[in-house]
This record gives C-alpha cells, sequence and structure tokens, in this order.
C-alpha cells in the first residue's frame, strides 16, 4: 500500500469514448499506476488505445470517465492552466512527429520549457549543455528543426523533455518515424537516463523489439489493458 | 516572459508575406498622425510674416460675428454688415461683406467694440499665448500741397514692436517714428507713398470728433493735427526682393507660393498711417474722443508652430461670442473669395481615428488567420507548459510588432516630411527634434493602445485553445 502512495501517476477505470459512427471506445476501464523509476512499455497494435492513454495521462485529453491522479492531484478537478503548470514541472512529452518549434533552435527549443518555467539562466544554460552532450548534439545547437535529421530532431525533442526534470516522461511511439538503427539508438538514450538518472519513463510502442529496454510491458488491445 | 515576444518576432519575420497587408495599414496610420500633427500644429515661423507684422499678431479676434461657424443654415440669419472699413481688417478679407452682409446665430452679438477686459480674462490661462495687441484706429484725412487723401491713423505701442512684429523691416525710406515725437511713417503702394509725403516732410491730418451713435465719426466738427513722417512702409518689399511672381503688390496668401500663372489675388491697401499710441492717444483726446473702442484683438503665440493649436483653445475659451482666425486662415478665406466655413473641424482627428481603428482590424485580421493556422503550435505551447496568461503575451507580442514595425515604417516618410516642413520654418533643430520624438512617442503610443484594446479578442479566442490542439494533423 505505502507503495502505491508512492506512485507518480495512476488511472483509475480510465474509459474513452468517440461517439462517432456507432461509437468507438478508445480505452476501457484502463487501471495504470507508475511508480518511480520505472520504464513502461506501452504496447499495443495500431488503434489499440496507446495514444489515447497517453494523451490521457498527460492532461492533454480528457477521459470520458475515470480519474488520473498525479501528485495526489485529479485531473478531473483541474483547469486547463492548472494542467499546463503541472506538466511544466512534472511531465515531459516526446511526440512521434517530434512537434519542434520550428522557429527556435535546437537549443532554444530545449531550453524554451525552462524558460517559460523561470528557471534562472545560470541553470538553464548548464542543463541544457549537459542535455547537449548526453544526446550527443553538441554541434547541432545552433541549428533549426529544418536543418537537423529525423533522429537529431527526435533528440532534441527528448531534450526538451527532459530538461526540466520531470516526474515522467510520455513518448508516444518516439521512434515510429525513424530507422532502425536511428530508433534503438533513441530507445537506448531513453534506457540509460532510466538507469543512471532513474528517469521514469511510459513509452508506447506497436512493435514488441523493444521489450528489453522496459522494466515492464504493458499490453494494449482494444481499449483495454492485458497484463 | 520575454521568450514569448522574441518567438513572435521570429515567426513573424518567417511569415511575414502574411502581415504585408496590416504592415502597410498600420504605416499608412502612423504616416496620418504625423501629417495630421504637422498640419495641425502650426506654420513656419517666417509664414505671413507682412501681414503678422502689420497685424502685430498671427491671430485675429474680431467682434460679434458668426459668419465663419459652421452650422445648419436653418439656424443662421442674415445680418447687414454695420461696421466700418477703418475699424479692422475683416472688409479687407471679406471684400462682399459690406454688400452681402453675414450670417450669424440668432442671439449672437451684433458688431460692436470688443470687451478687451472680458476677452483678457478668458484667454490669459491658454498656454502659447503670449501677448494680445489691441488695434486701436480712426479714419483720418490727409492733407498736403498735392491735395486731400482719406487715410487710417492707427496706433502702434513701440512696447510691442520686437523683431517678429516689428514695422522697421519694412520701413524703405527713413526710419520708424521716435517716441514722443509727432512722427508718423506712411505706407506705400506701387512705389508711391500715401499723398506723395516724403521721410522728413510735415503734413496735416484731420481727425473727426466722435458721432452721436458709437462707432460713428463726426466730420463736422474735426480737428487739424501737423505731424511729421520719419518715413516710408511698404508691405510688399521683402516679397518683390525674394522674387515672388507679383510680389510686388501682395501678401502672402497663406504660406503657398503662388503658381507663375496665378498672380497674387490681392495686394495690401490700406492706407494706414502708423503713428505711436501716446501720441495717437493724445490727439483722440484732443479730438474730443473720450474712449477708445477697439475692434480687433491681435494675438501673439509663444510659437508660430502652436498657432492652430492656439487658435483652437481661443476660439473655444470665447465660444460663440467672438470671430477667431489665425492669419493664414484668412488669407485663404480673401482667396477664396467667399466666407466658407473654416472653423477648424475635427473631421481630420476622425480621419486619423478611423484609420488606426482600421489598420487595427486587418492587424487583427491577420493575426487572428496567423493564430487559427497555427492551432497546433499553440496547443504545443500548453503541453510544454505555457499558461493561457503566456498565450496572451504571445498573440499580443505578434500584434504589438506588426504595429510597432508598420509604424516605425510610416515614420520614416512622415518624418521625412516634418524635416522638410522645419527646413522652411527658421524653428531651431531642437524644435524638429522635440515634434519627431513626440511623433514617435504617440505613434508607438497608440499602435500599443490599438493592440491592447482591439486584440483582446483575438487574444480571448487564442489563450482558450486548448492543449489537444496539439494533437490536429498538420506541420507546427
Ligand atoms: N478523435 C477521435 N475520434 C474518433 N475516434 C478516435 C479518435 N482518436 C482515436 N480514435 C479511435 O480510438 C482508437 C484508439 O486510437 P489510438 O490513436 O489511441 O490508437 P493507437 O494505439 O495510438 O494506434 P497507432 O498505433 O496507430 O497510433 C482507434 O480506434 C481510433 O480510431
Ligand atoms: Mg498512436
Amino acid at each position: 500500500m505505502d507503495r502505491y502512495e508512492n506512485a507518480i501517476i495512476r488511472c483509475h477505470e480510465v474509459t474513452k469514448f468517440y461517439p462517432v459512427g456507432d461509437g468507438v471506445f478508445a480505452l476501457q476501464n484502463v487501471h495504470l499506476v507508475v511508480y518511480p523509476g520505472e520504464f513502461v512499455l506501452l504496447e499495443g497494435p495500431s488503434g489499440s488505445g496507446k495514444t489515447t492513454l497517453l494523451n490521457i495521462l498527460g492532461g492533454i485529453d480528457r477521459p470520458s470517465h475515470g480519474e488520473v491522479i498525479m501528485k495526489g492531484r485529479k485531473f478531473s478537478r483541474m483547469s486547463e492552466d492548472d494542467l499546463a503548470l503541472l506538466r511544466r514541472k512534472d511531465l515531459g512529452f516526446v511526440f512521434q512527429f517530434f512537434n519542434l518549434i520550428p522557429e527556435l533552435t535546437a537549443w532554444e527549443n530545449i531550453a524554451f520549457p525552462l524558460r517559460i518555467a523561470g528557471v534562472a539562466p545560470g541553470e538553464i544554460h548548464e542543463r541544457v549543455a549537459n542535455l547537449l552532450s548526453r544526446l550527443h548534439l553538441e554541434g547541432r545547437a545552433n541549428h533549426y528543426p529544418v536543418e537537423l535529421s529525423g533522429g537529431e530532431q527526435q533528440r532534441v525533442a527528448i531534450g526538451r523533455a527532459l530538461a526540466p526534470k520531470p516526474s515522467l516522461i510520455l513518448a508516444d511511439e518516439p521512434t515510429g518515424n525513424l530507422d532502425s538503427k536511428t530508433a534503438r539508438e533513441v530507445m537506448e538514450l531513453f534506457r540509460d537516463f532510466n538507469r543512471i538518472d532513474g528517469q521514469t519513463f511510459v513509452v508506447a510502442s506497436h512493435a514488441c523489439e523493444f521489450e528489453e529496454y522496459a522494466t515492464r510491458v504493458v499490453k494494449l488491445r482494444d481499449g483495454r489493458i492485458m497484463e | 516572459m520575454l521568450d514569448f515576444p522574441l518567438l513572435a518576432a521570429r515567426e513573424l519575420r518567417a511569415n511575414s508575406t502574411r502581415v504585408t497587408a496590416a504592415l502597410i495599414a498600420v504605416s499608412i496610420a502612423a504616416f496620418s498622425l504625423v501629417g495630421y500633427r504637422a498640419v495641425l500644429s502650426g506654420y513656419p515661423q517666417g509664414f505671413a510674416a507682412e501681414i503678422r507684422a502689420l497685424a502685430g499678431g498671427e491671430i485675429l479676434i474680431f467682434s460679434g460675428i458668426d459668419l465663419l461657424t459652421p452650422g445648419s443654415g436653418l439656424e443662421m440669419e442674415w445680418r447687414p454688415w454695420k461696421g466700418r472699413p477703418w475699424q479692422s481688417y475683416l472688409e479687407y478679407y471679406l471684400p462682399d461683406l459690406p454688400s452681402r452682409g453675414y450670417l450669424a446665430f440668432p442671439g449672437t452679438p451684433e458688431w460692436a467694440p470688443l470687451n478687451l477686459d472680458e476677452i483678457a480674462r478668458k484667454i490669459r490661462e491658454i498656454p502659447g499665448v503670449a501677448a494680445a495687441i489691441p488695434y486701436y484706429s480712426l479714419p483720418c484725412y490727409v492733407e498736403t500741397s498735392r491735395g486731400k487723401f482719406e487715410a487710417i491713423l492707427r496706433a502702434r505701442d513701440p512696447a510691442f514692436e520686437t523683431d517678429l512684429y516689428s514695422m522697421s523691416e519694412y520701413v524703405t525710406d527713413g526710419r520708424l517714428w521716435n517716441e514722443g515725437q509727432q512722427e508718423a511713417i506712411v505706407p506705400v503702394f506701387q512705389g508711391k507713398a500715401i499723398a506723395g509725403v516724403q521721410a522728413g516732410e510735415t503734413f496735416q491730418l484731420v481727425l473727426p470728433a466722435p458721432g452721436a451713435i458709437p462707432g460713428e465719426v463726426d466730420w463736422t466738427r474735426c480737428v487739424e493735427f501737423t505731424l511729421r513722417s520719419s518715413g516710408q512702409y511698404d508691405m510688399s518689399r521683402r516679397l518683390r526682393e525674394a522674387g515672388v511672381p507679383g510680389g510686388g503688390r501682395g501678401v502672402p496668401t497663406g504660406g503657398r507660393v503662388p503658381a507663375p500663372e496665378a498672380p497674387p489675388t490681392f495686394e495690401w491697401d490700406r492706407p494706414e498711417i502708423m503713428v505711436t499710441e501716446r501720441v495717437f492717444r493724445s490727439m483722440c483726446a484732443r479730438a474730443g474722443w473720450r474712449e477708445l473702442a477697439c475692434y480687433q484683438l491681435a494675438v501673439r503665440v509663444d510659437k508660430m508652430a502652436m498657432v492652430k493649436v492656439v487658435a483652437r483653445a481661443v476660439r473655444d475659451a470665447l465660444r460663440g461670442r467672438y470671430a477667431v482666425f489665425t492669419v493664414p486662415e484668412l488669407g485663404e478665406i480673401r482667396v477664396a473669395g467667399s466666407p466658407a466655413p473654416v472653423a477648424l473641424s475635427d473631421t481630420k482627428l476622425v480621419m486619423l481615428v478611423l484609420t488606426y481603428v482600421l489598420s487595427g482590424t486587418i492587424v487583427c485580421g491577420s493575426v487572428y488567420v496567423m493564430i487559427s493556422q497555427s492551432r497546433r503550435k499553440i496547443g504545443l505551447l500548453r503541453v510544454v507548459g505555457a499558461t493561457s496568461r503566456q498565450i496572451a503575451v504571445y498573440v499580443y507580442s505578434l500584434m504589438l510588432w506588426v504595429f510597432l514595425v508598420g509604424s516605425a515604417i510610416g515614420l520614416v516618410p512622415g518624418e521625412c516630411l516634418r524635416f522638410l516642413d522645419w527646413l522652411g520654418s527658421e524653428l531651431p533643430i531642437s524644435a524638429f527634434l522635440k515634434a519627431a520624438l513626440a511623433d514617435v512617442g504617440l505613434a508607438f503610443g497608440a499602435a500599443v493602445l490599438v493592440s491592447l484594446v482591439m486584440g483582446s479578442s483575438v487574444v480571448a479566442v487564442a489563450s482558450r485553445l486548448p492543449c489537444a490542439e496539439v494533437l490536429a494533423r498538420g506541420q507546427v
């Protein structure tokens, strides 16, 4: 029970219903608890609800039913701005399509969440420099996203997610747009940050080839967890 | 917090074509603002110098007439003209006045001597008013061996003969009067002095006694004086020397150099014989005038660059009771040949405000389009932790940048115009710099104000976009 209270994020009986056509249950009664230091691989075929679940865990989307609780706070009771402030400090996102801000350089993209959170400039410089070196992006600091390869862009996006030292990083098919070699490099980066820094991850993937990196695999089928 | 303005600037730089129309609109608004201010404020210092020296100031106040006040014709009534040519310059500017009468609002005062105390009380506190100089005059005859000539005797207070308003510049022969002596300067028209009186020559001057009705004179009881001419004055001299076409006859007609084919449409032909105020008063006293009536008051301003502003303030202060014109305005009325309404209307200001509202609308529209095309980016900013306040800063920044850059573009030609205006104005460079700085301040202030007020609706839309927008398809 102690362990349960320690959880980083919990979701209870989360259901997401889309009232399109005959109606789609993207998620049904999903119960998931993520503990500190875990590397959860959310695995399931296309359409199984991985993206939907990650969005709900990140407060980007709201469930039709059920509750998500992070740091003792219920998402259903929080406003958009409350959630934004929570994400700023405690949640990092890595998207399949990178989603970098095209007008900002690699350095600025990584620094951005820190700057809007009002972190001191000295600390920002230190953290960004550190991340750039660990992500092997030293030479790319002043490049704009269009000037970077897919793998480099994704590493910048990972840097941006890691920069605020969030409690949890949610990654939705972060390797989906990369070739298999680059994909492995990205997963290895995740594993390193998980093992060395104790960073908690929930990573969605439709392939089971990455199970070796995870500390736990959660299988989703048709919106239900098949543990 | 500086990241959002920076981001907005980069976004605009990358998408500059999307805001081209907005930039043009804003630059036009800023240009109009400078133009409005430059046009409104005043005239170059050397402007209408002759007529200002003659009148003693740059704003003239006349007795209770409303003939140039715009208003609906229904409310106004025609009145016959009861003034006399020697009382004021009005008949000079409006030659049709005696034959056609004038329009006035019912109940407004008839032509009568000015209540100088009342006017002084009302305009004393107006900033920019330097002095008010009453116009005292009487009709007279000049008698020499060459004959008898009608003229007007005019008082000049030597204390008010300061550089800009001094007659000395127009003295062609001899000098100005010496205080305390029975001396006069006589006008020259087309090279000939009135009655042919040369400098140093003495002549007889006949003044009438006051008539039974106020404002009338009685020639049956006139008094004769002997005056010495200290010199001659010629108002057209400077123009002639400057080679202005037709300058031999005219007085500036409103600052525009007349086109070669259009000779000046009027000439200064008022036979004003000028004496010092002390001499004038002693002569009047001897002719039986116990008190002197004044029908025209010249107001001097601190700065020519503020004439219009001061004239407007004076007009407001005296609302409805007196007619107030700047000297250049009177020149324009004379050229136009009709008593068209010239009271400074606020149309220009309304137009300026409309221009700003229009440009604000275009800016808001452009930014709205930008925002709706980058909803996903705003969603992303929200995912990364931006609050709705920060999104508001971002959107306001987009608008402010457009406004500031557009204003800067519009200020360049505006200030060039102002600079040209200054070149011809004889004002010190500091006057130009001050005005230019004020332009910049006002243009940017207006930009900030319009963005804040008109942008709030776009900001409201943008800051309410949920972070789920990031899930939408398409490029960030
Ligand atoms: N906005 C939506 N409206 C209607 N149905 C939706 C919507 N988003 C997702 N769905 C449905 O919900 C189900 C789960 O979708 P989701 O995107 O979570 O799957 P996924 O596991 O991420 O798939 P993939 O591996 O292809 O990304 C799908 O059947 C999908 O059609
Ligand atoms: Mg998905």
